[in-house]
């Protein structure tokens, strides 16, 4: 299983951009009000330093994977034990996007559909991909939505430009001030740029390890201005107050469109080209977590993982009451203060520090 | 990926004692051929016992020396046996007689039959084998050795156009059923020693000529290697068409797609093998393999190559619009019908509604239902012989075109989603891959009527997870879109003119990447010819 530098940009890209668009923008506007936009250019910015602090940590060993490399760093149970935060993470994490997802797909296209058989169709595929392709598959897969979410992005914001008025956007700074937009940039940086973290998994798999961090800061760039864009127009449309009481913002602009009295209607598509994205991210998820945990326990078939990981995440996904408030509850009390200053930027700076020491020290002597 | 060696199968153990005890009587048990001519004769005779098309043909030269001719009736060419072999030596023999040359064979050989290429054997086998492969055999009294002489001459079928495969310009010789004719086909193109064609044969009693043609430098050796290994270890009892090397060979046997792309034009197996493709020409079929395939050659059409650039960008976008129709038109008429009403105009939405008022069906059904009667239409005018197939248009247009709606049991706009869908799923340029969006349109439907858009979402990624995830003979099948090779996309999302395409396909090809100089782009002379 190799990938090349143009499939993790397509990767990167597409991961971050789906979730993002659709998630982030309406609680960083409730904060940061006409400037979300700058917030969301700062996450931007920490997410492109946190690929960059990944890539980097993971070139010191670059035939390893971080399940590996801590052990080698860090020592075999020292190292075993400081993966455990990230098993937390990606075990519970997958339940948690595939039930906001499923709770999406109902809200935008049914009434009456039960909520596990979506869940169900999306865990099929998911054992499906993981069987079928690994993570060549994952990249080839991503080479192929990443465009199509481009180009739908791009699309819609150019229907929607007859709606929106720039003046919305002012006064820029003056309402809200640093401290302000930094605090709105949280929950972005934090819950999606933040998950460049992965790239500690992907640089094993590179034919060219050295295109990776270049390639992963394009794929992050080009997601984080799509997404300013993407705030921006919802802000020029809707106003400062609108968007925040909204539940998926950039969903509501789609419903907007109306051209020649023909293109209506066309939210549907954005709900089809979304599931893409987010499928693109919950395979992802589910390789590093079938993956890893194959690596962790020496197993030698890591793709039977998945069946384990699948009913899982189904129920995880299935247990939650309701899903707006426990996504709020699990990043405020667990992703915010835990996985994001511990698993994206806390252990992969002691990996990179230890890691960076030990091989000066082990060259000197 | 490569697939570990299979065991060799007890059918084959079978096979081989069945030909041993049939094969060899009791007398000729070590395989050689005696001195004696009548020996060896009986024992032919008893090999080739109730086989009416043998013949055994005895003529004794100049009252000195005894031969025996075998050959089968209608394989060799009887006017050039006559009048070259059968005729001289009967009226003119051997001039000098035996005395100056030692063995009558060698003389035979040497001097009497007049054919370019005569080999001799010794085993009883070979001579079996000979005599079965159209050629003829010349068994001498006192030689252990017969000849065997290569005078195919059986009836084939001439040269015609392809039916499969039409082009407006462009030649139009298709492959017959004869393998030598078919490999020149391809040789009068390609002038190169560098053109390789390796033979084998294939199928323990159906012996059929396998070979397997590549350009030395062009083709990738992995590629090449596997393609051999793969064609080598069948294990078969006959050959008697590409499919069944095909089904052998390919890598994914359960998917609905081809792997493997077959043609019946030369110039298609030119085109692959400059591109370092391989080929494989089968002996009495038309229909020449071609591997690596990739998704994209099921969807390009050898005119593509001869009409303008320009035009045939155009055309091919067409084309990529109509894949998409002939797979998702019916599912998605259900899907919004069904579930999703508000995503139609309303002013269409009231017409839709209208024409399926009194429709006794639900949507999904009534798409399956039609769907199922134009496959229906489709196989009968294939199958039917030609005189009764514009029968079934007619039937197949009035009853389901007009009585079904006029009886209110089909609703008009399903006869034109149907309709559309039928058109659009010609349009593939190979037929292969055409077939297996026809059968995918089928699951579609049902899951557009159990989940509506979400259920074409679904079907539809697992079909790209599939494609993204095949591989034939360790190419990827959608490249150059997935992995991305942005170079190779001159070919595939548009046509780039001739002079423009300077590189072959980069996961194809081995060694020589470069197909054309660059710097060939042609336009007027600066300043004007007449100034």
């Amino acid at each position: 299983m190799k990938i090349s530098g143009t499939q993790i940009f397509w990767m990167l890209f597409t991961l971050e951009v789906g979730n993002s668009l659709l998630l982030t923008i309406s609680s960083t506007i409730r904060v940061a009000k006409q400037d979300a936009w700058i917030s969301m250019m700062i996450a931007g910015i920490a997410g492109i330093a946190i690929s960059l602090l990944a890539t980097s940590v993971s070139s010191l060993y670059p035939g390893q994977t971080i399940i590996e490399y801590s052990q080698t760093i860090l020592g075999k149970w020292p190292g075993k034990l400081i993966m455990i935060p990230f098993f937390i993470q990606w075990y519970s994490v997958i339940g948690l996007i595939v039930r906001e997802f499923g709770d999406f797909i109902i809200t935008a296209l049914f009434q009456q559909t039960p909520l596990w058989v979506i869940v169900f169709t999306v865990m099929l595929l998911l054992v499906l991909i993981i069987y079928q392709g690994g993570i060549e598959g994952i990249g080839r897969l991503s080479e192929i939505v990443g465009p199509m979410v481009l180009l739908m992005v791009t699309v819609l914001i150019f229907l929607d430009i007859k709606d929106m008025d720039w003046h919305q956007m002012l006064p820029i700074y003056q309402d809200s001030g640093l401290s302000v937009i930094l605090k709105a940039s949280y929950t972005p940086m934090a819950s999606f740029f933040g998950e460049s973290v992965m790239m500690t998994m992907f640089v094993y798999f590179m034919d060219q390890p050295n295109q990776a961090s270049s390639r992963a800061m394009w794929g992050i760039g080009t997601a984080v201005f799509m997404v300013t864009i993407g705030t921006l127009a919802v802000i020029f449309t809707f106003g400062p107050a609108l968007p925040s009481s909204l539940l998926y913002p950039f969903y509501e602009l789609s419903r907007y469109i109306s051209v020649m009295e023909f293109i209506q209607n066309v939210d549907i598509l954005i709900v089809i080209i979304w599931y893409f994205s987010i499928f693109v991210k919950l395979a992802l998820y589910m390789f590093i977590a079938s993956y890893g945990t194959a690596q962790w326990f020496h197993l030698k078939d890591w793709r039977k993982v998945a069946w384990f990981l699948a009913p899982i995440s189904f129920i995880v996904a299935m247990s939650i009451k309701n899903i707006n408030i426990f996504a709020q509850y699990y990043d405020k009390f667990f992703w915010l203060p835990y996985v994001f200053p511990i698993n994206m930027i806390g252990i992969p700076l002691l990996l990179l520090i230890v890691g960076w020491v030990r091989k000066k020290y082990a060259m000197t002597s | 990926m490569m697939k570990t060696f299979r065991k060799i199968k007890p059918l084959k153990k079978a096979i081989q004692e069945l030909e041993r005890s049939s094969e060899l009587p009791p007398n000729v048990q070590d395989g050689v051929l005696h001195t004696s001519l009548t020996e060896n004769e009986q024992a032919l005779k008893q090999i080739f016992e109730n086989c009416s098309d043998i013949v055994f043909r005895t003529i004794i030269i100049n009252e000195q020396a005894k031969m025996l001719l075998v050959y089968v009736d209608g394989l060799v060419e009887m006017k050039t046996l006559d009048q070259v072999l059968i005729k001289p030596m009967m009226f003119e023999g051997m001039p000098n007689g035996l005395k100056d040359a030692g063995s009558v064979g060698k003389i035979v050989q040497d001097r009497l039959i007049a054919f370019s290429k005569v080999d001799a054997y010794s085993t009883i086998h070979e001579v079996i084998q000979g005599i079965l492969k159209a050629n003829l055999a010349v068994l001498v009294e006192g030689e252990s050795q017969a000849l065997l002489a290569d005078i195919k001459g059986f009836e084939k079928r001439s040269i015609e156009e392809p039916s499969a495969e039409l082009v407006v310009r462009g030649p139009r010789d298709g492959f017959t059923e004869t393998l030598r004719v078919n490999t020149n086909l391809v040789r009068r193109r390609i002038r190169s020693p560098r053109l390789k064609m390796e033979s084998a044969s294939i199928g323990d009693l159906s012996q059929t000529d396998v070979v397997i043609a590549y350009i030395e430098g062009i083709v990738q050796d992995p590629v090449l290697e596997e393609v051999r290994q793969r064609v080598l270890r069948i294990q078969i009892d006959g050959v008697l068409e590409s499919a069944f090397i095909e089904e052998f060979i390919e890598d994914m046997p359960f998917s609905p797609f081809p792997q493997i792309q077959n043609t019946e034009r030369p110039d298609v197996v030119c085109a692959s093998l400059l591109e370092g493709k391989v080929a494989i020409f089968v002996d009495n079929t038309p229909f020449v393999l071609i591997a690596p395939m990739t998704f994209w050659t099921g969807v390009l059409a050898a005119e593509d190559y001869y009409e303008r650039a320009l035009y045939t960008t155009f055309i091919r976008w067409i084309r990529f619009v109509l894949i998409n129709i002939s797979l998702f038109l019916p599912s998605l008429y259900v899907a919004i019908t069904t579930y999703h009403p508000q995503l139609i105009p309303t002013s269409l939405l009231i017409s839709v509604a209208a024409a399926r008022e009194g429709i006794p069906f639900p949507a999904v059904v009534e798409a399956l239902m039609m769907e199922f009667l134009f496959e229906g239409l489709r196989e009968a005018g294939v199958r039917l012989p030609k005189p009764i197939g514009s029968a079934v248009s007619i039937v197949g247009a009035l009853v389901i075109g007009q009585a079904a709606v006029e009886a209110g049991i089909i609703s008009a706009p399903m006869v034109i989603i149907v309709a559309t869908t039928g058109i659009a799923s010609f349009s593939f340029p190979r037929y292969n891959l055409g077939t297996a969006y026809r059968m995918l349109r089928f699951p579609m439907l049902f899951l557009a009527g159990m989940l509506g858009l979400y259920g074409v979402a679904c079907g539809a990624l697992a079909i790209i997870i599939h494609l993204t995830n095949i591989r034939s003979f360790g190419i990827p099948y959608l490249s150059p879109i997935a992995p991305q090779i942005p170079r190779g996309l001159k070919d595939v999302l548009i046509r780039s003119p001739r002079w423009n395409m300077t590189h072959r396909p980069k996961l194809i090809v081995g060694e020589e990447k470069e197909r054309i100089p660059e710097g060939q782009q042609p336009g007027p002379r600066k300043g004007g010819l007449n100034e």
